[in-house]
């Protein structure tokens, strides 16, 4: 029997209760948030959204079967099941971003999505900060409001988050995170030490247009194509954070691409090396210090399966590789964590291995549960 | 737990609308200037109502006429 290895997650998220909004809200805002109501018949379901209504016709019961066999692991919305789940994974502390608040782009009225955020917030912290060290969930605000977003961050920061989930592009009404509209949220959150976590595959659906949700490819292909294609915002993120200056003007600001690979980052860091030499003349604003030099110190990248990301350590010199489990979603590794880490690290040296499986989360989340040595079968509860 | 598509990603929600187009697989009832909106993924259906739940019956009473002959 294989040694049974542990890693800490920077990539897992948790299902909140679907009515967390509707039961923490005012009424007259509870009316607003996102809820689904399927039709009498079974075979449509209407997702209403602060004023806005969508209708479609459900998945085939075969295709449902197929969605929740494969993504409703037993623990998704349970924290006892939860730690139980882990332990038998060999997952030990984890970042773990939210459900519901994926939604929070399609708001629209800047007093319900402030309100929404700071009710998944509390009951973060009573839920699930509360309940195990294990457990890290992101903070969330409004990118609606940036003056709502700075007021809530820093009310988590004293919560005592670590990391606040950010889309990787904000609201479709706000400006562009390389604008300087965000330089007072970027600068608190390095003064409170809280990283700025993005989520691939959260571009914000543009409503008012009947939701056009950016690249969406049809025909033969079309399904690897549009998860591929849900990797590329957490890179175009990253560069606007660096081309901005955000980041060279707040070195101590750290940055997480969770699930999005790990060997893009030394790509990009080459790609944005040559633009800002090549062009020169026409670049604004000039940076302290290089792009390659910020994006390998500032900026941590999450994978769950990709072969090659242990290479962007050991072959390119980017350490800040951490490995995710994406749980409980149907393209992480529940079901065959074991495998996979075994697969990914039995060939490779204790101190990549360490740096991967635990090592990049301790330096972004200092004092966070180490997991328990390789062998450990039942381990001492956190 | 019960699943719902609130557990997903949004785009997920909408990649299905925009995969469905040519099809009656999907509706938005969107305000605009003091009045709904309403589209169907067909093509074939936009209307004005003057409330989203009229708007809902509307698309309701489209898709009852259309099932059966994609």
């Amino acid at each position: 029997m294989a040694t049974k290895l542990w890693a800490n997650s920077g990539d897992s998220h948790f299902l909140e209760p679907e009515d967390l909004w509707q039961t923490r809200l005012p009424k007259r805002l509870a009316e607003l948030v996102p809820r689904s109501e399927k039709d009498p018949d079974g075979k449509w379901e209407t997702v209403f959204v602060d004023g806005q209504a969508f209708r479609r016709r459900l998945p085939s019961i075969a295709q449902e079967e197929f969605y929740a066999a494969a993504s409703r692991a037993p623990g998704a919305g349970n924290v006892d099941l939860r730690l139980k789940d882990l332990d038998e994974e060999g997952i030990w502390s984890e970042l773990v971003f939210p459900s519901l608040g994926m939604w929070a782009s399609s708001f629209r009225t800047p007093e319900v999505l402030r309100e929404a955020m700071r009710a998944s917030n509390d009951w973060s912290v009573e839920e699930l900060m509360s309940r195990s060290p294990r457990l890290l969930p992101t903070a969330q605000v409004s990118t609606l409001s940036i003056e709502d977003a700075c007021t809530e961050l820093k009310r988590c920061g004293e919560l005592g988050f670590r990391a606040v989930f950010m889309p990787v592009s904000p609201h479709p009404l706000q400006k562009d995170y390389n604008q300087d509209d965000w330089e007072p949220f970027w600068a608190l959150a390095e003064d409170i030490g809280i990283v700025i976590a993005f989520h691939i595959g959260t571009e914000p659906v543009d409503m008012s247009s009947g939701g056009a949700a950016g690249i969406m490819y049809k025909g033969p292909g079309g399904a690897v194509l549009n998860y591929t294609e849900t990797t590329f915002g957490g890179q175009r993120a990253v560069m606007k954070l660096v081309a901005s200056g955000a980041l060279d003007r707040h070195p101590n600001l750290k940055v997480l691409v969770s699930e999005g690979g790990a060997t893009w980052v030394p790509f990009v860091a080459d790609r944005m090396e040559e633009g800002y030499r090549q062009h020169s003349m026409v670049v604004r604003p000039k940076l302290k210090r290089s792009p390659k030099e910020i994006i390998y110190s500032q900026v941590y990248a999450s994978f769950q399966h990709d072969e090659s990301a242990v290479a962007a350590m050991t072959g390119m010199g980017y350490n800040n590789v951490m490995w995710g489990s994406d749980y409980p979603h149907m393209e992480g590794t529940y079901g065959h964590t074991q495998r996979t880490l075994h697969d990914l690290f039995d060939n490779v040296d204790q101190v990549t291995r360490d740096r991967i499986t635990f090592g990049t989360f301790a330096e972004l989340f200092p004092g966070a549960p180490l997991p328990p040595a390789p062998g450990t079968e039942n381990p001492t509860p956190a | 737990m019960e699943d719902s598509i609130l557990y997903d990603l949004p785009t997920e929600f909408f990649a299905d609308m925009a995969a469905s187009s040519g099809y009656c697989d999907a509706q938005s009832i969107l305000p605009v200037e003091g009045k709904y909106l309403c589209h169907c993924t067909c093509g074939a259906w936009d209307i004005e109502s003057p409330d989203r739940d009229t708007g809902l019956a509307l698309a309701r009473a489209h898709t009852a006429q259309t099932d059966g002959t994609r």
